[in-house]
């Protein structure tokens, strides 16, 4: 898929697990999982949001686009 | 999807599949009957039927010697008195009988036997899709990637129906050896609703495959 979800790095800098994200954005650690590892087919913008405002970052910190 | 916050199956699909359980047992009980009688007609014991439609022309002859002649479109009437205030027929009438198929006539015989078997197998191919597909939506899945696939074999089931009762009385229209001027099948009416419903069903398959693929796509959304 072209775009790039780079939560893993963006996590790693900000020193939080995928679990406590999951417990910080209300969502459940199998669907951030599933954003992790590419697999999500869409994201709403109120998980955007959400994940933006916990790990304080733009949605370009996490998303890229590579063809 | 949160499965504890929907509500139980409608009352709809409950009905249905108590209706769908009472068909499978009419089916079983239909089965258990008619499979003995095509095995042993299939040996030769028993009788086997065809529907048989008298050709024109030909003459009706009373016992009291009056006669009504029919030749194409044309009917003559013989030794009738008819006045003014006599009612006759309007158009010339389709005499319909139900023929035995002579033992010696085995190519008929074994059409009518495979069109019957093969009647009864798209019944229980209709049936046992058409129960997974309920059960399916009475266990909060309606749209599981499963049941486009069973709404389509719902839909040949259906379908084969006409096509199977086409190909048979073509056949037995050159097999069969009755020498008297009845053209001769198996009566099957309604092809054309069989048809409409068929390929209705073929629709309502595609339908439900986009349901998934929009169902899979939601449930891939974070």
């Amino acid at each position: 898929m072209p775009i790039i979800v780079s939560l893993d790095s963006v996590l790693e800098e900000r020193g939080m697990t995928l679990t406590e994200l999951s417990e910080a954005v209300g969502i459940t650690l199998a669907n951030l999982s599933i954003l992790k590892t590419g697999k999500a087919k869409a994201v709403r913008f109120s998980t955007l949001e959400a994940i933006c405002q916990v790990l304080d970052c733009q949605p370009g910190d996490i998303l890229g686009f590579e063809e | 999807m949160n499965q504890s916050i929907i509500a139980s199956p409608g009352r709809g699909l409950r009905v249905l599949d108590l209706a769908v359980t009472g068909l499978r047992f009419l089916l079983i009980a239909g089965t258990a009957l008619a499979a003995p009688l095509l095995v042993l007609a299939a040996f030769g014991a028993g009788s086997t039927y065809v529907s048989g439609v008298l050709d024109a022309p030909y003459t009706l002859t009373f016992e009291d010697g009056r006669a009504v002649s029919v030749a194409g479109e044309a009917m003559t009437y013989e030794n009738f008195r008819i006045t003014e205030d006599s009612h006759t027929l309007d158009s010339v009438p389709t005499i319909t009988a139900s023929l035995r198929v002579p033992d010696s006539d085995v190519d008929t015989r074994v059409v009518v036997i495979t069109m019957f078997a093969c009647w009864l197998a798209a019944a229980w191919l209709g049936l046992v899709n058409l129960r997974r597909l309920v059960r399916s939506a009475r266990n909060v899945r309606p749209f599981a990637s499963e049941n486009p696939g069973r709404l389509r074999w719902l839909a040949a089931a259906v379908l084969s129906v006409p096509i199977v009762t086409l190909l048979g009385n073509a056949i037995i229209a050159r097999t069969s050896d009755l020498d008297v001027p009845f053209s001769v099948s198996v009566d099957r009416g309604g092809w054309l609703i069989q048809v409409v419903i068929g390929v209705g069903l073929l629709a309502l398959a595609e339908v439900f495959a986009e349901a998934v693929r929009l169902r899979e796509f939601e449930e891939a959304t974070i």
